[in-house]
């Protein structure tokens, strides 16, 4: 059905390079985005806050994501094949005063570029951290950020629709280390370990669920992404599998690290997930120890997400400033620097934890504020727009005022 | 940017060949006519090719009052000399009585005595000499103002053979050859389809080859057939000897080590191709066909696949992609592991790696480089050398240089059975030229392995991958169907599915027709 | 598409440039420890480490053979306050610089592993190249002396300790316990790990029984026979087979467990944990010579059933008393069924000074199913 749409099609442009975003491709993008660095040590912080019951707090962030992922997606699919900037300008602005509604979006634009850009740099630096900590010691931090990060500029200054085929080949790298994870599971896995349940109130359970953010952030990159799918309104199922797929390997994640090391042992660990690989043995594996195998894949998973929120940055500033397509790759080079030093920025990696809670709640803040915007100036705007096209209506005649028919014909 | 580039390139190329070539035959030919009198055709050609010595011009009279003389002219060897009597000399000196008058001599010559089947009549001596050229033979009567270029072309051919790189077990054992019409025969013979379409070029200032490009009307997606034309009408340059000048002539990206057009000595290659709704390219003089577009999967698909039970194909083509990697990470794994993450090997399995390497002067990577690049050399040697002494040689140099070299504690012994194994795999790669970029790619890869390990390798092979996603070939994307995502494609990738399942085309080349087989066959 | 290959041209170059290898150091430029030995010394602790040599293994070039034992290893002691002080003085006696990726031998000496082992094992979490799965023996003596111990079976006298282990392990007798075990036994407060013990003798090794800690202390040993019944309840392992008297005459029976399930009951009365153990057996007789008795009747098969339950209780009322009074800790991780289980009974209750004193039964159902090739 859809390689028909995408092809029977015979006015489509020709080359398939830029054909809008499938809705397969939006799912990839979303789990490629969502799954980042999280995955190496969110165990840590759920199971300080909430000890055991991080096994299904998981969920609860999970589903509250997936919730404020409906919102976005319903929100956005009123505009379809327009960003979030395009809209704002739009209900913003007014056709009297053009610079208007780019001005007052300014605001709301900065917010989210800021949680972008911090993000992408304190991404690369938790995983920096977690590179020279466990495969590369010698190595200064500064030479892995930096090529992570001038790595994703390559690919981030291309084109929306490349970075979503990008992000479709390189989804089912995401399964490769789940048979590690069981392994560790069913090696070392005790039921005494995840037990007991239900053990926390519900204030630290929302903390918990808010702490979980981190692990799940990233959405936001929907406000640009979905300009450019081919079916918006067929997104809202292709987002929530998406998310469903995340919360269900995160869940993998926490069961196997709770399984093996239980509620106790799990705080006063850095990198969980690290120490779950460590802890696996695939009997009469050619390779012993698949810590920095698995680490290599990881580059991909965390890769994907800088990818994701680089590209959203470059689409943003690209149209707020109205450049042309190959301004892009200044944009994300001009970026480099800035996202360097936001990297260094944490004193140590305390700080990197710290910042990373602090972006997933900020991040879930200020999308919850932009939808309110939007669906605030929706209404009011709608509403006299409404109240507009019921007036030309009166004048065509047509509809209602048959009173003022006699006198306009 | 390319294309701007291109644009300017072939500007260049338009205006040299202006300058050289093109305006030194026009000046000598360009808009000529073909004199009455017979001795100044004859004396204008001979002037023109420099007293060539293969140049024969036989003149004769026909004998019908008043006598009239006339004249053959050919290239030695480049006509069949028989044909050239029994058909056209012949007839002309002993059967003039046919003709009536003086008036329609020429119209008897034209129409009745001369017997071949291909005949042109021209006024342009330029279209006369080009005919010449390619081994046509002309004739010149005396008081017309008109010429004949009769086809009689036949010169030595090679006969049909089996292909030299393309062996298979089962499935057919003919190759290409140099002759376009014996190819064009070829391909007919197994595809007797109407649709069939030949579309005709002549590239090459001065070669003036012959190239032709099929496609089955209908199935074939139009609009690759037409930037095919597009894109085969703007080459312009003096010699075209094989399909590699338009190879790199048409195709998307010429900086990229990936090929993005295949090529095949296979007709049968060529005919299933063509059945998937794509394009061959047939260039005179040379046994390899270009097939437009093409995707990176098919670089390991063999047409044995085709051949052999879907088990068996599967099989192979998972082996072919698992070589396919052997031969471009190998030795990039071996020093990922050798000298960044020594504890991935199995503790004894390093203790035998330190022992081997105890010895070893150089780091791993160096150690990697010098084997890699002797192989190279000696693979490229055992190309050159004659006949039976290459695979003597190979094996000599492998086998004896290769236990020299570990004895002397110069490389380790998993050195040389990593360079092994990776000469072995890149040999399993169907595709000649698919083979060669991977070789060519291993050694990038092994330096960044050096500096930064696993991870440096990982963010050099995700910058590979965005390469290979912004790459097309004619339109359609070279990791298709894998991005985008065509499920039903799939059935042909890493697997082979049962022609059972595979009822329609991959619609990865948008084919007109889309239907492989017809619905009335599911039942049988 | 050709600035973006130069792009990556760029980056491939400052890869190059920018890193220079730091982290490259060949396989055979590092020195690989494989097992690490520690002492109590005066100064802190005394490691001792041993490392294969590798030519010497794999026999030099010229096939002359491998060598083994002591020719093929070299072992290095160093002394320091903390264990990476100690091992930082090795690092001055060698060539290389240590490589501890694949080190799989932890020894403790027996004193050490009475005072403590908690701050020792520190330095093994915090660096990354220790393997989690290394296996912690607890050395009767000096574990310097297990080091330089010359067991002849390997190369390597150390791989021979973990393969020792290795088919301990498999075969059920010995504890599963590695690294990992212990740092999980330590951070959970229902836990306590278990350490095998091992005895070297100069030309051998024996493995002795299993080292019970409190926490981080070994409080004492249990004897191989003991070890069994201990990892039947603890770990649901088989354990050695069992040697039961006859019902009836002269001569000893041998049965062997094939198949164990076990179950933990843990009641409240009167707000104190009483727990009862059900282990349920399967196996089969493997040697009878007790030349009366026909296996071949049912009535004298329920008397053999009676006598090995017999046996396996006895031996567990024995343990299960010797636990509780004499080591007073919890070794069968029965606080961590309590806080799983009832974690309101565990929150009430400080589980150190209720163990000692709180009833434990465990019984044993016996199920013989073959008796081998012989029927009688």
């Amino acid at each position: 059905m859809r390689t028909r749409d995408q092809n029977g099609n015979p006015s489509e442009k020709r080359d398939q390079n830029d054909q809008p975003i499938s809705t397969y491709q939006s799912h990839a993008l979303l789990v490629n985005t969502l799954i980042g660095v999280g995955i190496l040590s969110f165990q840590r912080g759920l199971a300080e806050e909430v000890g055991f019951d991080s096994l299904w707090v998981i969920l609860i962030g999970g589903g509250l994501v997936w919730i404020e992922v409906w919102f976005l997606t319903r929100m956005m699919e009123k505009f379809p094949r327009q960003t979030f900037v395009e809209v704002l300008c739009r209900l913003l602005g007014s056709k009297r005063i053009p610079w208007l509604g780019r001005v007052l979006s300014l605001p709301f634009l900065l917010l989210i570029s800021v949680y972008w850009v911090v993000g992408i740099g304190s991404v690369s630096r938790t995983f920096g951290e977690n590179v020279i900590t466990a495969v590369l010691p010698r190595t200064p931090i500064e030479v892995t950020m930096l090529l992570m990060i001038a790595t994703v500029a390559v690919v981030a200054s291309n084109r929306i629709q490349t970075i979503a085929r990008f992000n479709e080949f390189l989804l089912p790298i995401l399964y490769l280390p789940i048979p590690l994870l069981l392994a560790a599971l069913i090696q070392w896995g005790e039921w005494e370990n995840i037990l007991p349940l239900f053990q926390t109130g519900w204030k630290e359970i929302m903390r918990g669920a808010f702490t979980a953010f981190f692990s799940y952030s990233g959405f936001s990159v929907l406000f640009i992404y979905m300009a450019y799918y081919q079916q918006p309104f067929r997104a809202i199922r292709s987002h929530s599998t998406a998310i469903g797929f995340v919360t269900l390997s995160y869940w993998t994640v926490m069961i196997s690290s709770l399984f093996v090391f239980g509620g106790y042992e799990l705080p006063d660990l850095v990198w969980p997930t690290l120490a779950l690989i460590k802890a696996a043995e695939i009997p009469g594996m050619f390779l012993e120890r698949l810590e920095s195998a698995i680490l290599s894949i990881w580059v991909v998973v965390v890769f994907t997400t800088m990818v994701s929120l680089f590209a959203a940055w470059v689409d943003l500033v690209v149209s707020v400033l109205r450049l042309d397509e190959h301004w892009r790759k200044w944009v994300a080079w001009g970026t480099v620097p800035v996202l360097y030093l936001v990297a260094s920025w944490p004193g140590n990696l305390d700080q990197v934890f710290t910042l990373n809670d602090w972006l997933g709640k900020f991040e879930m803040a200020s999308v919850l504020l932009i939808l309110l915007i939007l669906w605030l100036l929706g209404w009011i705007r709608g509403n006299r727009g409404r109240n507009r096209t019921a007036g030309t209506k009166n004048k065509d005649g047509k509809n209602g005022g048959k009173s003022h028919a006699p006198t306009s014909s | 940017m390319r294309k701007s580039y291109t644009r300017k390139r072939e500007r260049r190329k338009k205006e040299y060949l202006k300058d050289r070539s093109e305006r030194k035959l026009d000046e000598k030919v360009g808009g000529l006519r073909v004199y009455t009198e017979l001795e100044k055709n004859l004396q204008f050609i001979s002037q023109l090719l420099g007293d060539a010595t293969d140049l024969v011009s036989r003149r004769f009279t026909i004998q019908y009052t008043p006598n009239r003389r006339a004249a053959v002219v050919y290239l030695d060897g480049m006509v069949e000399v028989a044909i050239v009597d029994e058909f056209v000399l012949h007839p002309l000196m002993t059967e003039a009585e046919n003709i009536r008058s003086k008036s329609d001599i020429w119209k008897t010559v034209r129409e009745s005595l001369v017997q071949t089947g291909e005949m042109e009549t021209t006024r342009e001596l330029k279209t006369m000499v080009d005919s010449l050229l390619s081994g046509d033979t002309l004739l010149f009567v005396d008081g017309c103002s008109e010429g004949l270029a009769l086809g009689t072309k036949g010169w030595a051919r090679r006969a049909v053979k089996s292909p030299r790189s393309e062996n298979v077990v089962r499935g057919p054992r003919e190759g290409l050859t140099e002759t376009l019409r014996v190819n064009t025969s070829m391909i007919r013979r197994r595809l007797k389809d109407p649709d069939l379409r030949l579309k005709d070029f002549k590239k090459g200032k001065r070669t003036k080859t012959h190239i032709t490009l099929m496609y089955i009307e209908g199935v074939a997606d139009d609009a690759v057939v037409k930037e095919a034309k597009q894109r085969m009408k703007q080459i312009e340059i003096d010699g075209v000897l094989e399909t590699g000048y338009i190879e790199e002539m048409i195709e998307d990206n010429t900086w990229s080590p990936f090929p993005q057009i295949q090529n095949t000595e296979r007709p049968d290659t060529v005919v299933s191709h063509l059945l998937e709704g794509k394009v061959a390219i047939l260039v005179d003089g040379t046994p390899h066909a270009l097939i437009i577009p093409a995707i990176f999967s098919q670089f390991y698909y063999s047409a044995e696949d085709y051949y052999e039970r879907y088990t068996i194909a599967s099989f192979l083509r998972v082996l072919r992609l698992v070589s396919l990697f052997i031969a471009l990470l190998l030795p990039t794994l071996y020093i990922a592991f050798i000298s960044f993450h020594v504890e991935m090997i199995p503790s004894d399995l390093a203790i035998t790696l330190a022992a081997g390497r105890a010895t070893v002067p150089f780091p791993s990577i160096v150690e990697a480089l010098v084997m890699e690049v002797s192989v190279e050399i000696l693979r490229e040697a055992s190309v050159r050398l004659p006949g039976m002494i290459g695979p003597t040689i190979g094996i000599v140099g492998a086998l004896v240089v290769g236990q020299a070299a570990v004895e002397a504690g110069l490389v380790s012994p998993l050195m040389v059975i990593v360079v092994g194994l990776t000469t072995i795999s890149s040999y399993a790669t169907p595709s000649y030229s698919a083979a060669i970029s991977i070789r060519l790619l291993r050694f990038p890869f092994m330096i960044v392995s050096a500096t930064l390990g696993l991870f440096g390798v990982v963010l050099a092979l995700l910058l590979m991958l965005l390469h290979l996603i912004k790459l097309r070939s004619f339109g359609v994307p070279y990791l298709a169907p894998f991005t985008p995502l065509h499920l039903s494609d799939l059935k042909d990738t890493v697997l082979r599915m049962p022609w059972r399942w595979m009822k329609k085309r991959p619609v990865i080349y948008r084919p007109g027709d889309d239907r492989r087989q017809r619905k009335e066959m599911d039942g049988t | 598409m050709r600035r973006h290959l130069r792009s990556l041209g760029l980056v491939l170059l400052c890869a190059i440039l920018l890193t220079g290898c730091w982290d490259a150091r060949e396989v055979e430029e590092r020195t690989s420890v494989i097992a690490i030995g520690v002492d109590r010394h005066a100064e802190g602790y005394e490691v001792t480490i041993q490392v294969p040599i590798p030519l010497k293994v794999v026999g030099g070039g010229g096939g002359e053979g491998g060598e083994s034992g002591h020719q093929a290893v070299q072992t290095f002691t160093g002394r320091g306050s903390t264990l990476s002080r100690a091992i930082d003085q090795i690092q001055d006696k060698v060539n290389q610089e240590l490589f501890f990726g694949h080190t799989r031998l932890f020894l403790v000496g027996e004193e050490l592993a009475k005072e403590g082992i908690e701050e020792l094992l520190d330095s093994s979490r915090r660096q990354p190249q220790a393997r989690r799965r290394q296996w912690m023996l607890v050395v009767k003596g000096k574990a310097r002396d297990a080091i330089e111990s010359e067991p002849k079976m390997e190369q390597i006298p150390m791989q021979y300790y973990i393969n020792m282990i290795e088919t301990g392990v498999r075969l059920g007798r010995f504890a599963e316990e590695g690294l990992g075990a212990v740092f999980s036994g330590l951070a959970n407060p229902g836990k306590n790990p278990v350490l095998n013990y091992v005895d070297p003798k100069n030309r051998t090794v024996r493995w002795a029984g299993l080292g019970v800690m409190a926490k981080d202390r070994v409080v004492g040993v249990l004897t191989r026979r003991e070890a069994t019944t201990f990892l039947q309840i603890r770990s649901k392992e088989l354990g050695e087979p069992l040697g039961a008297p006859c019902p009836e005459g002269e001569g000893r029976l041998v049965f062997e467990p094939k198949e164990l399930t076990r179950k933990i009951r843990i009641y409240s009365r009167n707000h104190r944990p009483e727990i009862r153990v059900t282990v349920q057996v399967k196996g089969g007789i493997i040697e009878k010579t007790c030349h009366e008795l026909d296996l071949s009747k049912q009535e004298t098969m329920d008397r053999v059933t009676q006598a090995v339950q017999a046996t396996y209780q006895r031996r567990a009322r024995h343990l299960v008393k010797k636990v509780q009074k004499e080591l007073k800790a919890d070794g069968f991780n029965f606080g961590n069924h309590v806080r799983a289980y009832h974690p309101d009974l565990w929150k009430r209750i400080d589980w150190d000074k209720e163990f000692p004193r709180m009833k434990i039964h465990v019984s044993y159902d016996v199920d013989i199913l073959r008796t081998g090739l012989r029927y009688k």
